[in-house]
């Protein structure tokens, strides 16, 4: 007994002595199977092979990685060292004090340059909280058998809204029911799918008594019958996409890029249509942060220097879905070898469009979601037509919700 | 007499059996669904309409590219459609082959494609002229039904523009006719367009079958899954915790409600209800952080805490209507014959209880089984199974034939569960005899 | 062994102490694990979520929410509906099936599966069966019941339709399980008294209305009580598949509150308490009601 133990001792004394660092990372972004295992396996193997460390990589949603952290921090055991959230929700981390200001640490850095647009999410009181990773912008998907019902002389590469319109009439008026798909579930992302509209109009998103939230608008009531009959209920126009219920849609890049991947034959992508104004799109980012009160300081630092490392970067998006990096000197490594059609879609989106980046100049962005949601069921599917009064007065609604 | 008698036992167990059978199809139905989805490949989970079981082999054509210089076209047949859709086009052999594993579940191996390949160029070369002729074809009906689909697009909506107009119905006959001629014609295009397509079939493509991984899914489920097996066991622990847990403190309390009067008993009975009022999903974050402080957070042990909260309340009800179903007198006549009152209890009542407690164990073996709101929060280095799921679920939106691989995966050692206590159960159909 | 000599206090002191020994654990793990907590959320929502002043501020917000009424309303029909439906046919199934019979342990495994199932799995199971193009309209098309054209668009009904639809994915997964404990019930009854209401001349039905259900109360009881409380907290399986703020109920307003709006938490303990009412509110008449109290004082 006495020998067991003090073999015991050993062996643990042992295994402190040669117990590597870990480094425990928590991220919303790269969850998808096949990214999640390219990430770990080519980007973070040869972090930890360097740096003689262990890197705990696992994925989570947004809101569950916070409460996760929060607990952590009311608890004081904080073992999340690293995580990566989405910009709707970085706010909430900083104005709780969950993660560290990272600003001379990426001031230290010469050799890149995060871009500009995705400071207004990223830095607060010109304090930079998050590095910018994985961002996104949106892309235009059509299933080809919606090809005999396109508009002549329109280019799915080359779309107009009012082109889309027909194309979706025409497809619900032919196959009997509407086969276009928004994410009709409440805070999805019809925000961003609509702002794409608003944008290629004009400026202002998401406000809604401008002239371009207006001609938006009327424009998608014109296709109200174009929408699927279970649009209500799609959350991700993924599983309608693949399941052949829905044949046209303008999402994310990273949901595009799966559903084309996972049937090339079957889809073309174009960049999300455009308008008088050009392409118009909204562009959101993933952050990296450093938890507050982690107790791997220094590994933490190494491992967010070595993850937005333009080549690192590079690789990253090269191996996932269709995000972007937002590091200026990654994208011109990216636009030298277009080897990837999604991303370079969304690297000229990303460059030609007209561009609108979710501030964090709102009190909860998720009510603002929300008002978006109420325009499409109570408006466009519901009354199938634009009422200007309508808008002004939900535009009311928005302005409570501005700091 | 005697014989109607037996006619009719045996229409009563047959029309007993039907309703058995019902019972467990409608249970079932879903869950079949869902098993034969995640033996699916991608290609098979997504297809109009689903077929009703996985296949075990793909047929596979291979055809000339027409996209791409030297480039191949491959098409999987769809069991469902009835034809072959092509799934992958390009010219790197290796990424084809890749790329259909993952998209049917078959391996393809090199040497068998390479050949396949040769066989179709020398076919294809063969019949160049033809197809070419073909293809043409082809180009052509598609602009045509392009063509006829703006034309009825626009008829049908200028026909619902005049549907209510009286001074129109004259132009509202015309536009009938002409759709309709517009749409017959569209359906000769078709036909020409399907024919075309057989055509080309023969000239310009080898065909070959595989067999499909059918457990494809599971093992993708098991890898993507980090440390899955080590999460499987934990929840079992964390389960069997709740179990124990709740049905020694929720057992007492029901034994107690059973077999004494005492003061305040209605309040606490009562009580025992009133944990389940408020709502458990709003005070989880306090609850976690309570436990979280006693240093139960990230140990089966703490979750079992958490569940059994709820548990409790329901264990004690049912002990104590199953301690009330056993006569007293029993224990009595027991304590009669010289046994203590703990004696007596083990070895009376407590036997005949057994499949009652059986039962309740049961409940919170499943009330806690599959719980996941709590657990996420509540656990990191230390997930339990159904935490993982979530976790791969969260990333696999699109991928219905891995969920399902995962939801099959969580029932299972449920379903093992009752089969192991399922002694004790079944006491239930054959009554407890005194 | 008893020592005959002892005094008559001694033993009947400790024998009153007794019950109480057997709930302690029960009122100390409650204490520590539930009423802790509620307490605290108690007090949090007559708090200011910033400042932390005292203030009503929260469920004034809650009673000014036009989504507050639909929700009561679409709960209440809910629990009104699940809760007969599946009782009633809970009750008839454990009637028919209660007999020792082949293949007993096989339809008790698969009664439980659909509680085993994790509510993701089970969210993606209906949805993806509901869809247009699942694989309920599949197998409907396929045994030739719909054509291609004619597909059923289960998940495009209007709000009552789509809370009907609710009601049968919850009943097929509590009805199973709720015929197990009426089950585990029945077996508790004594053979001799049914057999006696037979012999007396009683025939089925009144044998089941006279001598059954009153035996078999307390366990419908129990059954019936923490199915009531269940339902009127159902809310994930909405989110599942309608999302939130699609078909309001209660507990999904609380759950909004709390992971969808930012510094809304207290708004959701507020609403919390609200809910802990109505549960209070319909077990007691309930409990008034179907007797329990009265039961329990004789």
């Amino acid at each position: 007994m006495k020998k067991l133990f003090v073999l015991l001792v050993i062996v643990s004394i042992v295994a402190f002595a040669f117990a590597k660092d870990t480094l425990v990372v928590t991220s919303r972004l790269w969850s998808a199977p096949s990214e999640k295992e390219f990430i770990i396996n080519e980007i973070i193997k040869p972090f930890e092979e360097a740096n003689d460390c262990e890197v705990k990589f696992s994925t989570l949603d947004d809101t569950k990685i916070l409460e996760q952290v929060k607990l952590q921090a009311e608890t004081g055991n904080i073992t999340t060292d690293v995580i990566i959230v989405y910009c709707q929700n970085m706010p909430e981390w900083v104005e709780n004090g969950l993660v560290e200001n990272l600003t001379s640490l990426s001031d230290s850095w010469t050799d890149r340059t995060f871009s500009k647009g995705y400071d207004s999410m990223t830095v607060f009181d010109g304090e930079r909280y998050f590095l910018p990773v994985g961002a996104d912008v949106y892309l235009f998907i059509a299933n080809k058998k919606a090809l005999p019902y396109l508009p002549e002389g329109a280019d799915v590469a080359n779309l107009t809204w009012e082109e889309v319109v027909e194309w979706a009439n025409a497809v619900a008026e032919g196959e009997g029911e509407g086969k276009y798909a928004v994410t009709g579930v409440p805070q999805k992302s019809l925000i961003y799918q609509y702002g794409g509209v608003y944008l290629s109009y004009g400026n202002g998103w998401p406000w809604l008594d401008t002239p371009p939230a207006m001609a938006a608008f009327y424009l998608m009531s014109k296709m109200c019958d174009a929408y699927t009959p279970t649009v209500m209920t799609y959350d991700d126009v993924r599983p309608p996409l693949k399941r052949g219920e829905a044949w046209l849609a303008a999402a994310h890049c990273a949901r595009v890029g799966e559903v084309y991947k996972n049937d090339p034959t079957q889809f073309v992508v174009g960049p999300t249509p455009s308008g008088p104004a050009g392409i118009g799109s909204i562009a959101g980012t993933s952050g990296f942060a450093i938890v507050e009160g982690t107790k791997n300081q220094e590994l933490a630092e190494k491992f967010v220097e070595y993850m937005t490392r333009p080549d690192i970067m590079l690789e990253a998006s090269k191996g996932s879905g269709g995000f972007i990096p937002p590091v200026d000197e990654a994208i011109d490594l990216l636009t030298d070898t277009p080897d990837d059609e999604i991303i370079a879609m969304a690297i000229k989106v990303m460059q030609e469009g007209n561009l609108s980046f979710i501030d964090s100049v709102w009190k909860d962005w998720g009510a603002v979601k929300l008002v978006y949601d109420d325009i499409f069921k109570d408006m466009i599917i519901g009354e199938c037509t634009l009422d200007p009064t309508y808008l002004e007065l939900l535009n009311l609604r928005i302005q409570e919700l501005h700091k | 007499m005697r014989r109607k008698s037996g006619f009719n036992k045996l229409l009563g167990k047959t029309l007993f059996y039907i309703i058995v059978v019902g019972i467990a199809f409608i249970i079932l139905l879903p869950i079949y669904f869902i098993l034969s989805i995640s033996f699916m490949s991608d290609q098979e989970a997504y297809d109009w309409p689903i077929n009703m079981y996985p296949t075990f082999t793909n047929s596979f054509k291979l055809e000339e590219s027409r996209a791409i210089e030297s480039g191949y076209l491959l098409s999987v047949y769809s069991n469902a459609q009835k034809k072959y859709v092509t799934i992958f086009e390009g010219e790197d052999v290796d990424e084809i082959l890749h790329y259909t594993e993952n998209k049917t579940n078959c391996s393809i191996p090199k040497d068998l494609f390479l050949e396949k390949a040769e066989e179709m160029r020398i076919i294809t070369e063969k019949n160049r002229v033809e197809i070419d002729q073909i293809y043409l074809k082809i180009d052509s009906i598609n602009t045509d039904i392009r063509k006829i689909n703006s034309d009825i697009t626009k008829l049908r909506k200028n026909l619902k523009l005049v549907q209510d107009q009286e001074s129109m119905q004259d132009m509202k006959i015309e536009f009938e006719k002409e759709l309709n001629e517009k749409e017959l014609e569209k359906t000769t295009f078709e036909k020409e367009l399907a024919q075309a397509q057989k055509d080309l079939e023969s000239l310009n493509s080898t065909n070959f079958s595989i067999f499909k991984n059918i457990f494809a899914n599971y093992v993708t489920f098991f890898q993507v899954t980090a440390d899955s097996l080590g999460a499987l066991f934990r929840s079992i622990q964390v389960a069997l915790l709740t179990v124990l847990i709740s049905l020694t403190i929720g057992g007492m309390a029901g034994y107690a409600f059973a077999r004494y009067v005492f003061k305040g008993k209605n309040v606490l009975k009562l009580s025992v209800l009133f944990v389940r009022m408020f709502p458990g999903i709003a005070i989880a974050m306090p609850m976690v952080i309570i436990l979280a402080n006693m240093g139960f957070y990230d140990k089966p042990i703490g979750l079992s805490f958490v569940y059994s909260v709820g548990q409790i309340g329901l264990t004690t009800w049912i002990t104590a209507s199953v301690f009330m179903g056993i006569p007293v007198e029993l224990e009595e006549a027991a304590m009669v014959f010289g046994r203590s009152k703990i004696g007596a209890f083990l070895k009376v009542t407590l036997p005949l209880a057994l499949p009652g407690l059986a039962a309740s164990a049961l409940y919170s073996f499943i009330g806690s089984w599959a719980e996941t709101a709590q657990a996420i929060v509540l656990t990191q280095f230390n997930p339990t199974f159904p935490v993982v799921v979530y976790q791969t679920m969260v990333g696999a939106k699109g991928m219905v034939n891995l969920i399902a691989a995962g939801g099959i995966t969580m029932a299972l050692p449920a379903v093992l569960f009752t089969l192991i206590i399922r002694k004790y159960i079944l006491q239930m159909w054959g009554g407890v005899t005194v | 062994m008893i020592p005959i000599t002892k005094t008559k206090t001694g033993p009947d002191k400790l024998k009153k102490l007794i019950p109480y020994i057997l709930v302690l654990p029960t009122i100390i793990y409650y204490c520590i694990f539930w009423l802790n907590p509620v307490v605290t959320s108690f007090f949090y929502s007559f708090r200011d979520e910033n400042n932390l002043s005292w203030t009503l501020k929260n469920y004034i917000e809650i009673f000014n929410d036009p989504f507050f009424r639909e929700a009561i309303f679409n709960t209440a029909i809910f629990v009104i509906v699940s809760v007969t439906l599946e009782f009633a046919i809970a009750m008839l199934l454990a009637l028919i099936i209660n007999k020792k019979f082949r293949g007993a342990s096989v339809l008790l495994s698969i009664c439980l599966i659909p509680m085993a199932l994790p509510a993701v799995a089970v969210g993606a199971m209906w949805s993806s069966g509901f869809a247009t193009y699942g694989w309920m309209n599949s197998l409907l098309y396929n045994l030739g019941i719909i054509s291609e054209n004619g597909k059923l668009l289960f998940l495009a009904g209007g709000d009552l339709e789509s809370l009907f639809l609710i009601i049968l994915i919850d009943a097929w997964q509590v009805i199973p399980f709720m015929m197990i404990i009426l089950l585990a019930g029945l077996q508790g009854l004594s053979k001799e008294c049914i057999e006696a209401g037979y012999v007396f001349g009683g025939t089925k039905m009144t044998v089941l209305r006279k001598i059954t259900m009153p035996m078999l109360k307390s366990s419908i009881q129990t059954a019936l009580i923490l199915r009531i409380i269940s339902a009127i907290q159902v809310w994930l399986i909405i989110v599942l598949i309608f999302g939130y703020r699609r078909i309001p109920v209660l507990l999904e307003e609380v759950v909004f509150y709390k992971e969808e709006l930012l510094n809304k938490y207290h708004v959701a303990l507020a609403y919390s308490v609200i809910v802990a009412l109505v549960v209070s509110f319909v077990s007691i008449i309930y409990l008034k009601v179907s007797g329990a109290f009265k039961k329990e004082e004789a």
